[in-house]
């Protein structure tokens, strides 16, 4: 089912938690909501839900307006944070009682729900409290409760946010096999842009309640179309060179000069660590730290106020103390105005 | 916020809020405008002159003057003793392990029984004759103790009953201070070298500080609204020539023995105000002196 | 904290000898409750009676309609206490749950009329009660009693300890406010409610200023009120008294040591938040 968001609004008392935000979701599809905390991404979740009625704007599943609909006639399915589970249920009972509030019959509620427990492989736990069982196998229950309406839509709150690193990779793989295998439109909330990026068809990128872009993860990496998505997404983060535009020409620090359509003004060029090299020359830059960051070397150059960071290629060394040149290419670079927009380069 | 949610809501607060209206908040005005009534017919619900007649009565009323009395003697005879000696068992009861709960369930059971008949019961212990009590004190040779026929001793006689019944609940209350108190300030207490009475000092009496506040708030409040006891105690009447008479037994004899609903209700109003007035002086003191 | 051996064989003695003070007096209660009348007057006094006089109770059945008095007690305790459950459970959900007008005004100033004494309200109730012909009836000794706020308040509490999350994952699901009490909410507060309904048994049945005061005929009278007035009449017959005490006392200990668990989280519960 196609979500379509038309410039909604969500207003707590006097703080604007989203600010009209429209978007389409593809059908089918897995779509991040990505940004820091307080950055309006549950809000919108909630909406989507039919928990949260938005103060402004429509909500569309495929042509029918939704705005108004209260969740249990939404078609959705819903895993939270905490996962919710209802703790003096027993697994099966959990996953049967959506069935139950729609008045199935019992026999048939119980085959749906073994099957659906089938699916996310806790079919021997059944009979299980939720106290019971860990994180993980907690996660799939709400997953197999939130699915076993055979909803539309697939709506997950910061599910991974209360499980360790490893189980967190595990489920992360699970959710992507379970949407692809139903082929369930899924929008899925995170703060951790690692989850967002690996797993997404599409990011939605929000920041202080606003869209910021909604994209590909390789375009969001690599394309940002504002200074926070540069800052926000990758690690280490992106380094950021002051730079000046003087009559439709660029000028770099890194010694070479590009023409750009934009008016003077003093700019930020950014630059991927990746893609800052050493070099005999372009910008002088003193080494403060050398540290091995799994198989990659990062350096650590510039001053107190300016950090910069950039990876070694293999077999450079450089000591601590030492002056370097540091290098990055055109085709590399980024520039942002003042403001934050993006400034793009005409090839 | 809505309409719609506030009609919801009200429904769901409609039974509660109907009984507590009219059975609490109704009589809590309605008692406080009764306590003016100068001139009133009660039968036809008529008032003819409203005044501070009531409590002029009671500033000039010798008996009040000693239901206050006595009401203030009976807090003062039970509070500090009882806070005193459940501190110290629930102290005793914190550091042993085997048979703690059973003295816990021992201590409390006073607590969940009936006033009037546990002080039926002490009225047969403080029986002059044939009593328990002065069978005890006849063990260590003194005389027998006209308990709950002499002036003097029937307040005390009340005190020993309410201590008695008292007592569980308030170990219980400090028992769940104690287990807040975590392990690593007593560890850190004894590094520093503090000796199990310094330790006490220092740590347990500070950390717990809060819950004796509380309890001593409570039993302050329950302590003047004694009355159950009296009336069973001494079988209907406040103690010998009313040497146990409280203002809670001011207030039901004016009220349900003379029908002087103005003066019971009056009486009943400087009840509240003595006990508003310490629990105020308790969080004035609470916020000076408790400071962690 | 590590303890001496000597020290914790005095703490060991004086809670031993603590606990025979505690219990002296059902001891003696009961004791005397078995006695003939002649074994009552004795000095020093007898603590096994000769023959156990289990007819005293009959004895006190006879003299006085303990058995009405009993029925009533269980009926008000019963009825008040079911009618405080359903209204606490409903205005709980309200306090913790929905959202309305005036909702933290109103609870505030429920929580302050908690400071007034129940003294001070006996006037204008009796009052009320006459005007409405209750006096003398099972709604005089009942209506009253069917709201609490200090149960109400501890309902609440407890209820605003469950997460949020699973009010919403059962809107998804598909409950309306009032399924999602009754199927979610009630069975996990399940350990607070029984808290409630002991507190208020324990409390209904020993209550006595109250129905001493609505009641007028024999007909009407709870057991301590009861009580009372056999003792006016029977005056020195104190094994029959003792019978009689011991017939309110036992059924709460008995409650209370079954049940004990409840008890005693419920009142520290709300100790330690004060």
């Amino acid at each position: 089912m196609t979500i379509t968001l038309h410039n909604i609004s969500m207003k707590f008392n006097n703080t604007t938690a989203v600010n009209q935000l429209s978007v389409t979701i593809p059908k089918g599809e897995l779509v991040s909501i990505l940004g820091p905390s307080g950055c309006g991404k549950s809000t919108t979740l909630f909406m989507l839900a039919g928990l949260y009625e938005p103060t402004g704007g429509s909500i569309l599943f495929n042509d029918k307006d939704v705005t108004k609909l209260t969740p249990e006639k939404r078609g959705i399915g819903m895993v939270f944070q905490n996962y919710a589970l209802y703790p003096h249920m027993t697994v099966l009972q959990n996953i049967m009682f959506p069935l139950k509030m729609h008045k199935m019959k019992k026999a048939e509620a119980k085959k749906k729900a073994i099957e659906m427990a089938k699916l996310v492989e806790i079919d021997h736990l059944l009979d299980r409290k939720p106290s019971m069982l860990s994180g993980g196998q907690q996660q799939r229950v709400a997953i197999a409760r939130a699915l076993v309406r055979e909803p539309e839509i697939l709506l997950l709150d910061e599910p991974l946010s209360n499980l360790d690193a490893r189980l967190r990779l595990t489920m992360r793989e699970e959710i992507r096999r379970i949407q692809q295998a139903l082929k369930i439109t899924t929008v899925f909330v995170t703060h951790d842009q690692e989850e967002a990026l690996s797993i997404s068809d599409h990011v939605l990128l929000m920041n202080q309640g606003k869209l910021m872009q909604f994209d590909v993860p390789s375009n969001l990496y690599d394309e940002p179309n504002h200074r926070f998505v540069a800052s926000f997404i990758g690690s280490p983060s992106m380094n950021y060179f002051d730079a000046e535009i003087v009559d439709g020409t660029l000028k770099t620090p890194f010694g070479y000069d590009l023409a750009i359509e934009a008016p003077n003004q003093s700019v930020q060029i950014a630059v991927r660590p990746e893609n800052l090299y050493l070099s005999t020359s372009g910008l002088k830059e003193e080494v403060r730290l050398v540290e091995r960051v799994g198989k990659d070397t990062l350096a650590v150059i510039g001053n107190d106020t300016a950090k910069k960071r950039l990876f070694l290629q293999k077999g450079e060394t450089v000591e601590v103390g030492q002056a370097v040149y540091v290098q990055a290419d055109k085709d590399t670079i980024r520039v942002f105005q003042k403001t934050g927009e993006r400034i793009y380069i005409k090839e | 916020m809505k309409l719609k949610d506030t009609a919801k809501a009200f429904l769901y607060l409609f039974p509660a809020l109907l009984i507590i209206g009219v059975f609490v908040i109704y009589p809590m005005i309605k008692s406080f405008l009764m306590s003016f009534y100068a001139d009133y017919d009660f039968f036809n619900d008529v008032v003819y002159r409203y005044g501070l007649d009531n409590f002029i009565y009671l500033w000039n009323d010798e008996v009040f003057h000693q239901a206050l009395r006595n009401t203030f003697i009976f807090v003062l005879g039970v509070v500090p003793i009882s806070i005193i000696l459940s501190l110290w068992i629930a102290l005793m009861l914190n550091s042993i392990t085997v048979l703690s709960k059973f003295f816990r369930t021992v201590y409390f059971i006073p607590f969940v029984t009936s006033v009037v008949a546990v002080s039926i019961v002490w009225r047969w212990i403080f029986h002059s004759n044939y009593g328990i009590m002065n069978y005890f004190l006849g063990l260590f040779g003194i005389d027998p103790i006209q308990w709950l026929t002499s002036t003097e001793w029937a307040m005390p006689a009340l005190i020993i009953l309410s201590i008695w019944k008292g007592l569980g609940y308030n170990i219980i209350i400090f028992l769940a201070g104690l287990q807040t108190i975590g392990d690593s300030y007593y560890n850190a207490a004894r590094i520093d070298g503090a000796n199990r009475w310094s330790r006490f000092i220092h740590v347990t009496l500070p950390q717990l500080a809060p819950t004796t506040f509380f309890i001593t708030i409570i039993s302050i409040i329950n302590s003047f609204k004694v009355f159950d006891e009296i009336y069973a105690l001494f079988d209907g009447q406040a103690g010998p020539s009313n040497s146990a008479l409280t203002v809670v037994y001011y207030v039901f004899n004016k009220f349900y023995g003379e029908w002087d609903f103005g003066v019971a209700s009056a009486a009943a109003y400087v009840l509240f105000l003595i006990i508003f007035i310490f629990t105020l002086i308790q969080f004035y003191i609470s916020k000076k002196k408790i400071t962690y | 904290m590590k303890t001496s051996p000597l020290s914790k064989t005095f703490i060991y003695v004086m809670l031993g000898i603590g606990s025979i003070l505690m219990l002296l007096p059902f001891v003696w209660m009961i004791s005397t409750s078995l006695k003939s009348g002649n074994e009552v007057m004795i000095m020093p006094p007898v603590w096994i009676p000769e023959t156990l006089r289990f007819d005293n109770f009959v004895a006190a059945f006879e003299k006085a309609p303990f058995a009405t008095y009993f029925v009533n007690s269980v009926i008000v305790m019963v009825l008040s206490t079911l009618g405080e459950v359903i209204t606490t459970i409903l205005a709980a959900y309200a306090f913790s749950r929905l959202n309305f007008w005036g909702k933290d005004a109103l609870f505030a100033l429920l929580v302050g009329t908690m400071m007034v004494p129940g003294e001070v309200l006996l006037v204008p109730n009796f009052v009320l009660l006459s005007d409405l012909g209750w006096i003398d009836r099972y709604e005089a000794l009942i209506i009253p009693w069917t709201a609490s706020i200090f149960s109400i308040f501890l309902l609440r509490q407890f209820f605003l300890k469950i997460p949020k999350e699973l009010n919403y994952a059962a809107r998804v699901d598909g409950c309306t406010n009032f399924r999602f009490l009754w199927s979610i909410m009630i069975p996990i507060a399940k350990p607070a409610l029984i808290t409630i309904i002991l507190l208020k048994a324990i409390g209904s049945w020993n209550a006595f200023l109250w129905p001493l005061i609505v009641t007028n005929s024999k007909e009407m009278r709870t057991l301590p009120v009861g009580l009372t007035s056999f003792s006016t009449e029977a005056g020195t017959v104190y094994e029959l008294l003792m019978a009689a005490s011991t017939m309110i006392i036992f059924p709460m200990i008995i409650l209370f040591i079954f049940l004990q668990k409840y008890i005693i989280k419920g009142i520290a519960g709300a100790g330690i938040k004060g």
